[in-house]
């Protein structure tokens, strides 16, 4: 009940991680966010694909030099869907 | 148990903050390099003032062919430490790009221009430099590589108005104050922030 007004899809540990980071950088890719999340490559994929699904975050994948590259970029929706998040927060926060 | 009910909002912040200040860190520096070259600078600007005021005057710019081994140490540090800092982000690669341009004009004109430039090559240099200081601390957020780039580009342009003689103190001060000592505060807030 008291965290109702809190996006669902950011109030986990996990997927609110990803967006933190994609907050302070806009740009990453997996490796980056796999070594700032520590979370496992599967995990990390299942939340990635559900902010994509989401409309958060576009997921880029292609090739940087030779080798598979999944690029990560936060989307202005995802931009705001974290600062409302954050601005909940607050409001419970300052309780 | 729902996702809501898995934290608190004490949690959620602790988890926004944790994660902002990783991708910081990622870009943060270590305040080596800027303790380095400002001793480093200080240390040949010292020798080439000190020569101007002996009878080896002639030689006075010879300290200056130590460059190169500053440079090399450069990359020879950014290359160690690579392996060992996790992936670049685009500020860090940015902040790279920009302080190798900026050497490497630094270099033409204080090898190749310094017989067009004269007492102008110091003052130039300091401000090319403070512009790559308030850059790179504007990309930080480091209030202090800031105001040492502020204050590179100032001592920069008050260096016109000194004689060549003493030039070279100017390089040396402004190597001290842009350089040597914010490094050393960044290398404090490096370490406090790595001991927690």
């Amino acid at each position: 009940m008291k965290f109702k007004s809190l996006n669902p899809l950011l109030h986990s540990p996990l997927r609110l991680a990803i967006m933190s980071y994609m907050i302070a950088n806009r740009k990453s890719d997996f490796k980056e966010l796999k070594e700032a999340t520590e979370a496992t490559s599967g995990n990390l994929s299942v939340q990635l694909q559900k902010l994509s699904d989401a409309g958060y975050i576009d997921i880029i994948k292609g090739y940087k030099n030779n080798y598979q590259h999944t690029g990560v970029e936060i989307k202005p929706a995802g931009v705001d869907a974290f600062e409302e998040y954050v601005q909940a927060l607050k409001g419970y926060i300052d309780q | 148990m729902s996702l809501q009910e898995k934290m608190s909002p004490q949690e959620s912040l602790a988890i926004i903050q944790n994660m902002i200040q990783d991708a910081r860190d990622r870009f943060s520096e270590s305040g080596h390099i800027y303790v380095f070259w400002g001793g480093f600078i200080f240390i040949l600007a010292l020798a080439q003032y000190i020569l101007l005021q002996t009878p080896y005057a002639w030689a006075n710019y010879y300290p200056y062919f130590l460059t190169p081994l500053g440079s090399l140490y450069s990359a020879r540090y950014y290359r160690k430490k690579k392996p060992a800092s996790k992936s670049q982000n685009r500020i860090s690669r940015l902040i790279q790009q920009l302080w190798i341009v900026l050497s490497i004009n630094i270099l033409i004109l204080a090898f190749f221009f310094f017989w067009a430039l004269q007492t102008a090559l110091i003052p130039i240099i300091l401000i090319l430099s403070g512009i790559g200081v308030i850059i790179s601390g504007t990309s930080l957020q480091e209030r202090i590589i800031i105001f040492a780039g502020i204050a590179s580009n100032v001592l920069g342009f008050l260096a016109f108005w000194v004689e060549l003689d003493t030039q070279p103190l100017v390089l040396a001060i402004a190597s001290l104050i842009s350089y040597f000592l914010p490094g050393l505060r960044l290398r404090q807030q490096y370490k406090r922030r790595h001991e927690v």
